[in-house]
């Protein structure tokens, strides 16, 4: 799929900017550190070809004003939910974060354990991060709003989305990591840290193979190790880069 | 697919810029297909990277164009913003703070292409709190009024409840253990105590002064007593229950304030107490997930008892002259500083534009204060200290520093340092004010407390390297 080639963080010709602490590896700042909401949906590596024609399959529909109408509407329509399950750090989040770039009318909400709960935007498909967390009588109107859902969640929800009549489609995230994806994933991040037109350096194939041996498909704690690793890098100024001991 | 470029020219270069100065340049845009934008957006902003979800702010922005580019043509558009006044420019380990001029145009159902340019920035006064002017996050004022709600319904459900007195009762044991044993058993031994930090607000360079009073009950014997000068950037990513916390030290030192002796009862024992703040721009930082805490931390170690240890917060603040804050900053020799960076700078500063010589620096008739000027001029660029650091080595120079106070320095590369036959001492040049590590071999302990005494020290010595983490020039001398 197509991503941000036009949306990475450049920086201008103009001036040295040498006093960067990577200039000397021709990045702006650390790639691995934490980006932001669009950061993460610009270096994202998810295949949405098929997904996103899924997801746009089903019309909503207006509120039944009646249970019996609720109930036949239940029966005759098809809903189509969209569920990626995996455990903290595995791309939940960025899979939600990149559908939404490719689906102009939805909308994106993210559940804070230590918040209250926000107002469920309005949108379609509508797009709810940590969905497990949704309190019952939230979760009760947002399935009664009859729109497209796409959840991001560490618990399946397909029991009570079925029984709301939604058709589920489960996305395991953790199956996904394998050595090519990770090489895409890595460099893509150093990628939108580019500080100028020029050399970067890349991730390889035999790098991402040891990463994964070490740190299995937890991608959270494999950026985590390549920020210390090129953090060391800041100090030295100088000596190949090698990011995997 | 038309792509549609857009670069940043800085009018200025690579100039170091003082917070709230305007910041000028042009954006340009090079289309190679026709695009109807919506708006070419241009600002100013700050931004933190690194460990801790990013904090960022906007400072001025304008709209410089809305309407057609035709393929082919170069668009220019000048602009003139204000910069940030807080936070300054900071490279970290954990974290970054980075000043960025913004350009983005907004193209209907295509990605809308970016460009920023990293400029620096320093500051000569810091905001009471130590957060920016706009709060990165903050809550409307109905999330507040519900979030106060939730707060006193929950209050008075904890009230009224058994269950939580019992949770209640539970907490209150363990707090009035963790007090009986840090606050009432170490005062029991020690009688009152008393640590006053005299200089809560201080700059880079300057000396933290803090004084503590003990008067105990009985003669005691301690352990040591012992100062922390600490700070750390604490930065938090994710939230909820994802949420955690990265803390990294960037600065520890330790003073001893008393060594394993004795006080006497009833006498009141007073301990001044100097330590001197490293010349790096780690400045107390508060944003909403990323911030920079330094602390003073005395412990009085009582043997077999529990320690009496007390914490105290120092906000460390940019100088106030606009050299002296410029010169901290990243590659400072290499920018052009502001119009108004050395006014007001008087005698005490020097030049940190002051560029290295083309030529390698000659060692014979080369003083001590010629080359900690070059040292000092050029601290940000360590390559270059090696060149002047390795042009000098084997020459004997005349040297003359103010001594702070004794040091191990144990883990210092450099063999020499760790050499039981000599002594170290954390030293500073008078002006410019360079870190020093002076070792000096064959003193006597009478000698040693001399040299302590008259925190001056002059004679013959040699630079034999510099410590980059301290950022301290190392001078042997064999007396």
């Amino acid at each position: 799929m197509r991503m941000s080639e036009s949306v990475e963080l450049r920086s201008a010709d103009g001036g040295s900017l040498a006093w960067l602490p990577l200039a000397h590896l021709n990045l702006r700042y650390n790639p691995f550190g934490e980006l932001t909401r669009q950061q993460r949906a610009a270096a994202a590596v998810v295949e949405t070809d098929e997904l996103v024609p899924w997801i746009q399959a089903a019309e909503p529909h207006a509120p039944s004003p009646s249970a019996a109408e609720a109930r036949r509407s239940t029966k005759a329509c098809s809903m189509r939910a969209l569920q990626f399950m995996g455990d903290c750090g595995r791309g939940k989040t960025t899979h939600l974060l990149t559908l939404q770039t490719q689906l102009p009318d939805s909308a994106y909400v993210y559940l804070a354990a230590d918040a209250p709960t926000p107002a469920i935007p309005v949108g379609v498909p509508l797009l709810i991060d940590e969905a497990q967390r949704l309190p019952w009588l939230v979760r009760r109107r947002v399935l009664r709003r009859r729109v497209p859902l796409i959840l991001g969640t560490h618990v399946d929800l397909a029991g009570p989305l079925e029984r709301a009549g939604y058709r589920v489609r489960t996305i395991d995230v953790s199956e996904h990591l394998d050595a090519r994806r990770l090489v895409e994933i890595l460099n893509r991040r150093i990628e939108l840290a580019r500080l100028r037109p020029g050399e970067l350096p890349r991730i390889s194939q035999q790098d991402a193979e040891r990463l994964i041996g070490r740190f299995g498909n937890n991608i959270r704690a494999i950026e985590s190790y390549l920020y210390d690793q090129l953090h060391i890098l800041t100090r030295t100024k100088h000596g190949k880069v090698r990011f995997v001991d | 697919m038309a792509k549609c470029d857009l670069s940043i020219e800085m009018a200025d270069g690579d100039r170091i810029v003082r917070g709230g100065e305007r910041v000028r340049g042009t954006v340009v845009v090079r289309p190679d297909g026709d695009f109807n934008c919506k708006g070419l957006q241009i600002s100013t902003r700050w931004e933190t990277h690194g460990r801790g979800n990013i904090d960022s702010g906007e400072v001025d922005s304008v709209t410089a164009f809305e309407g057609e580019w035709r393929a082919g043509e170069t668009y220019r558009y000048e602009f003139d913003l204000a910069s940030g006044t807080w936070p300054p420019t900071y490279h970290g380990s954990f974290l970054t703070v980075e000043h960025v001029v913004r350009a983005t145009a907004k193209l209907p159902w295509k990605f809308d292409p970016t460009v920023a340019h990293p400029f620096r920035v320093y500051v000569t006064s810091a905001p009471e709190s130590g957060a920016p002017e706009v709060k990165a996050k903050s809550n409307g004022p109905i999330a507040t009024f519900l979030i106060t709600l939730f707060l006193i319904v929950f209050g008075l459900v904890f009230l009224l409840n058994p269950f939580f007195w019992c949770f209640g009762a539970v907490v209150a044991v363990f707090s009035g253990g963790w007090w009986f044993f840090r606050k009432v058993l170490p005062k029991r031994r020690l009688g009152p105590v008393e640590f006053r930090l005299d200089t809560p607000r201080l700059s880079p360079g300057e000396t933290v002064r803090a004084e503590l009073v003990v008067k105990p009950k009985k003669n005691i014997t301690l352990n040591g007593i012992t100062m922390h000068l600490h700070a750390k950037e604490v930065c938090v990513s994710g939230s909820g229950t994802n949420r955690t916390t990265h803390a990294e030290t960037v600065h520890e030192e330790r003073i001893s304030v008393m060594a394993a002796g004795e006080l006497q009862a009833d006498k009141e024992h007073r301990f001044p107490i100097e330590a001197t703040l490293p010349m790096r721009p780690i400045y107390s930082i508060d944003l909403s997930d990323n911030d920079i805490e330094w602390t003073a931390k005395l412990r009085i170690d009582i043997p077999r008892w529990p320690d009496w240890v007390e914490e105290q917060k120092i906000k460390v603040v940019p100088p106030t002259q606009p050299a002296a804050a410029a010169a901290l900053l990243p590659g400072a020799r290499d920018a052009e500083l502001g119009n108004d960076a050395f006014a007001g700078l008087g005698e005490q500063g020097s030049n940190p534009s002051t560029p290295l010589p083309q030529d390698s620096p000659e060692p014979a008739g080369v003083s001590f204060e010629e080359t900690v000027n070059l040292v000092w001029a050029n601290r940000e660029q360590f390559e270059m200290i090696d060149q002047v650091v390795e042009a000098v080595q084997g020459l004997v120079m005349n040297v003359s520093v103010d001594i702070e106070r004794r040091s191990l320095y144990a883990d210092s590369d450099e063999p020499s340092f760790a050499d039981r036959e000599g002594t170290n001492f954390l030293a500073t040049y008078p002006d410019p004010p360079q870190p020093i590590m002076l070792h000096i071999r064959g003193l006597s302990l009478s000698q040693v407390a001399d040299i302590e005494r008259q925190k001056r020290w002059s004679g013959p010595a040699q630079i034999v390297g510099y410590d980059r983490d301290e950022r301290r020039l190392l001078v042997k001398s064999e007396e």
